[in-house]
């Protein structure tokens, strides 16, 4: 969860589903729709680390039957996850505060 | 949580792809070209679904990987400090594992025999000799009537006997009970065990004989059992081989078992064997159940004592174990405490350095906690990382444990309790690795303590408080270890340099035992003493010579109850027993070869030697004893109410005897030697060396007993021996309390050098202000004094408490003793205050111009 894509990809996740509980493909639609197409990964990546933050207690997942009689897996965040997201925002700012801090300094 | 299964992950994708194939074709795009686009934009769906499902499989050992990747990364990078690691830990594991694989077959480890712990030794306790005995009176009736045991054995001492076939050979012969295998629950390797009939007196001679024997004499011959050997003269049948890792509860070295034969219906005035006796508890007994069933027993054998004795017997019964540690326990614990105290050291001095490390990347891992990895995460990277170290160390630490090993067993005297055994074994390596585990955790945890949070930036204030503390633990372990090492020492010196009461230079001493083929009758054993003082004046080089039956300091062949010393006109006084008094048997010149003084009267002659009066010799302890008031000379004594009277013609200075330890009463006879034991000491004053003297022995014996066994050596020799086992306790534990004092001060120095550099600013500030670089180096070596002083202080109230330890090792040595502390502790303190002082100079030393530019 440290190194950058993955954390990345992480923290879009979890804060997509802050807003509410989600199945992979509309947490899919989300990403492309606030990032306006900025994160081009292949869909499928999506599932790997989903599946990440199930092992990781950061989120839940529940089968659910869709109007078409599948059955779709709904995630929603833990309160872990929740926690982890917010101190995630909070540093990002900080860290960003201080690359600017760093930047100016020299 | 559940694993999702693969038809989940397949309904998941699945419904995925068919919502994005409904997208497409809501968008206007053909049903066909809908689902290859919806294909397409998902990626290769078969890897996609290998990584959902590893996602909750592999995700511990991915991140292990990652941990490990990264720890060597960072090892790499600055390897300086892990390889200090690794050397500190070694050492503490290294002796750590190389002490247990001694101590731990001594006091752990089970006795090779089938459920040991239900094996005890029982019998009685007396003046007469330090472990439980019994007589075989006694033992008969016990063993028919106790209830506490499923089986008792009895056995014999050893004695030497010969294998007088083609090539005679000295050996060792054991009588013993035929109940002996089958109550330690051993079966013989080739034969059979002794028959009831075989174990009856004036059974037929049967022996079972020793594996060793067995290979190196009768190569290992199938045909061995049901073969007539000779011991003694007498035709004797194999009966049976032992297997080969056997051993005697009394740990005695054999050669062969011989049945032991003791009489069922003793006749009141006839011999008393002393037999060693032990036992198989039944399941579930306890050893004071066991006790307070014998103690009718015990109470009624009781009668048969001289009331005199009664208060000093008493009912014994230990487990077999505790029998054999005996008095190796408190040497062995002293050193399992001292390789412990080394270990802590170790383990503080990672932790120090992890910490170190730790602060060092503070900002990186402030960095790492602020983009989302977890406390956990942090603290798994850091035990990731101290485990590595300490794998590394452990490995390295084994072949550590293995020279020391080796060294040990080569430096050890002769019979430390089963040293020739320890190995490092799969238990040994076991504890090994479990202690390299335990000082990771311990060392890990120490930094994971200090991890800056993620919202507020750490300062380090309170890193140095922990490493400090470290400090302080090494420097209170390291002050246990150097006072029992000094105190150890001390005890060592007064042993070398108490006066022995009698001199050894230039004096061979030679034992002669005689066994028992051809000198059954006194006769023969006196004839062969004759001949040997016959010609022992001629010896190359010698000026003098002198025979007995045993010389000093080793412990005298027999003794005497001293309430049994009777002296004439003098009512025999209703006391205790007053303990065992020995009794020498000597030639006219053994006083004079030894330089023991006469202080009154004078020494055996050789009239005395022939003459129908007996005479005695007392040493000055037996006189203020017997004669406080009363010059001794002329007095008459009795030995044993059957004895005769003995006229005291002189009193000798006291020597010291049974292995240096103490002076006691003694008298010695002039008797011809020895009609007794066939035991003898030929002692010759001579200039020549031990090697010349034993061939020409060897010559002159030639037409005598061409095979008696004989070896000589320096009378000093003998005496440097006794003190060989306190030299090495002595030695191991200075060893270890130096390593420890070692590690303790290279912890100190790495700390006050740390603190050093991280005050680097503040002093470059106060060395700008106007302070001198001696203010400074006082500033530093302050601190480091006040902690050193700290742990010190500690370390003498733990000392205080914790050498009580070593009380049963010491001689002439309190424990609690002033000058030996304040030895350990100026030590201490000296080497403590010289590592502080080199970062101490080094900080007079601060450039301020550059120190102030530094963002310390």
């Amino acid at each position: 969860m440290s190194t950058s894509p993955q954390a990345a990809l992480d923290l879009v996740i979890l804060k997509t589903l802050d807003r509410g509980p989600n199945h992979g493909f509309g947490i899919t639609l989300h990403i492309e729709q606030a990032s306006g197409n900025m994160l081009k990964v292949e869909e499928g990546s999506l599932y790997p680390a989903l599946h990440r933050l199930e092992r990781t207690e950061l989120v839940t997942a529940d089968w659910t039957k869709t109007e078409n009689g599948r059955r779709a897996r709904i995630y929603s965040l833990t309160p872990a996850g929740r926690k982890r997201l917010r101190e995630a925002e909070q540093s990002w700012s900080q860290l960003s505060t201080g690359v600017a801090k760093v930047l100016s300094f020299s | 949580m559940s694993i999702p299964s693969d038809d989940d992950i397949r309904d998941e994708l699945d419904h995925h792809l068919a919502s994005r194939e409904q997208l497409n074709q809501q968008q206007g795009l053909a049903p066909e070209q809908a689902r290859r686009q919806s294909q397409l934009t998902f990626g290769n769906r078969t890897a996609i679904h290998e990584q959902t499902r590893e996602a909750h499989l592999n995700l511990w050992f991915e991140d292990l990987r990652r941990d490990m990747l990264y720890a060597i990364r960072s090892f790499t990078r600055t390897p300086a400090l892990p390889f200090a690691a690794i050397l500190v830990l070694a050492l503490g594991i290294g002796s750590a594992t190389a002490v247990f694989s001694v101590v731990d077959r001594i006091l752990f480890r089970s006795l090779p025999y089938p459920d040991s712990s239900q094996l005890v030794a029982f019998g009685i306790g007396a003046p007469l000799d330090k472990s439980e005995f019994m007589l075989h009176p006694e033992y008969v009736k016990w063993r028919t009537a106790q209830q506490p045991f499923q089986l008792t054995a009895a056995t014999k001492g050893a004695n030497d006997c010969d294998l007088t076939e083609a090539d005679p050979q000295r050996l060792r012969c054991v009588p013993v009970e035929r109940t002996l295998l089958p109550m330690l629950g051993i079966q013989p390797y080739r034969g059979t065990n002794f028959t009831p009939t075989q174990d009856t007196p004036n059974g037929p001679r049967v022996a079972i004989i020793s594996h060793a024997l067995w290979v190196t004499r009768y190569g290992s011959s199938e045909s061995i059992i049901g073969r007539t050997i000779v011991i003694d003269g007498n035709a004797t049948e194999v009966i049976g081989v032992l297997p080969p890792v056997f051993e005697m509860p009394t740990l005695q070295k054999f050669d062969i078992l011989t049945p032991l034969q003791i009489p069922t219906a003793s006749s009141p005035n006839g011999p008393q064997f002393f037999l060693r006796t032990f036992a198989r508890l039944k399941p579930n007994v306890t050893l004071s159940q066991a006790s307070q069933s014998l103690t009718p027993l015990f109470k009624e054998s009781l009668n048969t004592v001289p009331p005199s004795f009664r208060k000093e017997v008493s009912l014994r019964i230990t487990s077999l174990q505790d029998r054999q540690i005996g008095d190796s326990r408190s040497a062995s614990w002293l050193l399992l405490a001292a390789v412990g105290a080394v270990f802590l050291i170790a383990c503080a001095n990672l932790a120090n350095l992890l910490i170190a490390q730790t602060a060092a990347r503070e900002r990186e891992l402030s960095i790492r906690l602020s983009i989302g990895a977890s406390r956990f995460h942090i603290l798994r990277q850091i035990l990731t990382e101290s485990l590595l170290l300490s794998s590394v160390a452990s490995i390295a630490g084994i072949a550590m444990a293995f020279g020391l090993l080796k060294s040990m067993t080569l430096l050890a005297p002769a019979g430390i309790l089963r040293l020739e055994e320890a190995t490092l074994d799969l238990r040994v390596l076991a504890y090994a690795v479990a202690i390299s585990i335990f000082a990771a955790l311990i060392a890990g945890l120490a930094p994971a303590l200090q991890l800056p949070s993620a919202h507020t930036r750490t300062t380090s204030s309170a890193q140095p408080r922990l490493r400090l503390l470290l400090v302080t633990t090494q420097i209170t372990a390291s002050m246990i270890l150097l006072t029992s090492a000094a105190l150890l020492l001390q005890s060592l010196w007064n042993l070398q340099s108490t006066p022995l009461g009698f001199q050894t230079e230039n004096v061979i001493a030679t034992r002669i035992a005689l066994g028992r083929s051809g000198y059954q009758e006194p006769g023969r054993r006196q004839a062969f003493f004759t001949q040997l003082e016959a010609f022992a004046s001629a010896a190359p080089g010698s000026t003098a010579f002198a025979l007995s039956d045993s010389i000093p300091p080793l412990g005298p062949m027999q003794a005497m109850i001293f309430s049994n010393i009777e002296v004439e006109h003098r009512p025999k006084p209703p006391q205790p027993t007053g303990g065992m008094v020995p009794q020498r048997v000597v030639s006219p010149s053994f006083f004079s070869i030894l330089g023991i003084p006469i202080r009154k009267g004078r020494t055996f002659n050789d009239q005395d030697r022939q003459s129908a009066e007996r005479t005695v010799v007392i040493n000055e302890l037996l006189a203020q004893r017997l004669f406080p008031q009363q010059d001794a000379i002329g007095q008459r004594l009795r030995f044993g109410a059957q004895g005769e009277w003995h006229n005291v013609i002189g009193v000798v200075g006291s020597v010291n005897n049974n292995g240096l330890a103490a002076r006691e009463p003694e008298y010695y006879f002039a008797r011809k030697i020895n009609q007794d034991s066939g035991h003898g000491f030929l002692l010759i004053r001579t200039t020549s060396s031990p090697a010349v003297i034993e061939s020409w022995l060897k010559q002159q014996l030639a037409a005598i007993n061409p095979t008696l066994p004989i070896t000589s050596e320096r009378l000093s020799t003998k005496v440097t021996e006794l003190s060989v086992r306190p030299r090495f306790q002595a030695i191991l534990l200075t060893t270890f309390a130096l390593l420890g004092l070692l590690l303790a001060v290279l912890g100190l120095y790495g700390v006050i050098t740390f603190l050093v550099t991280q005050r680097t600013r503040e002093l470059g500030v106060r060395l700008a202000l106007g302070a001198t670089a001696s203010n400074i180096r006082r500033l530093i070596l302050k601190q480091a004094s006040q902690w050193t002083v700290a742990g010190l202080s500690i370390g003498l109230i733990a000392a205080w408490f914790s050498t009580s330890l070593l009380d049963k090792l010491l001689y002439q040595v309190t424990p609690r003793n002033p000058a030996t502390w304040l030895i350990a502790a100026s030590t201490l303190l000296a080497a403590a205050l010289f590592a502080a002082w080199l970062p101490a100079r080094r900080a007079g030393r601060i450039d301020p111009a550059i120190a102030l530019r530094s963002d310390g």
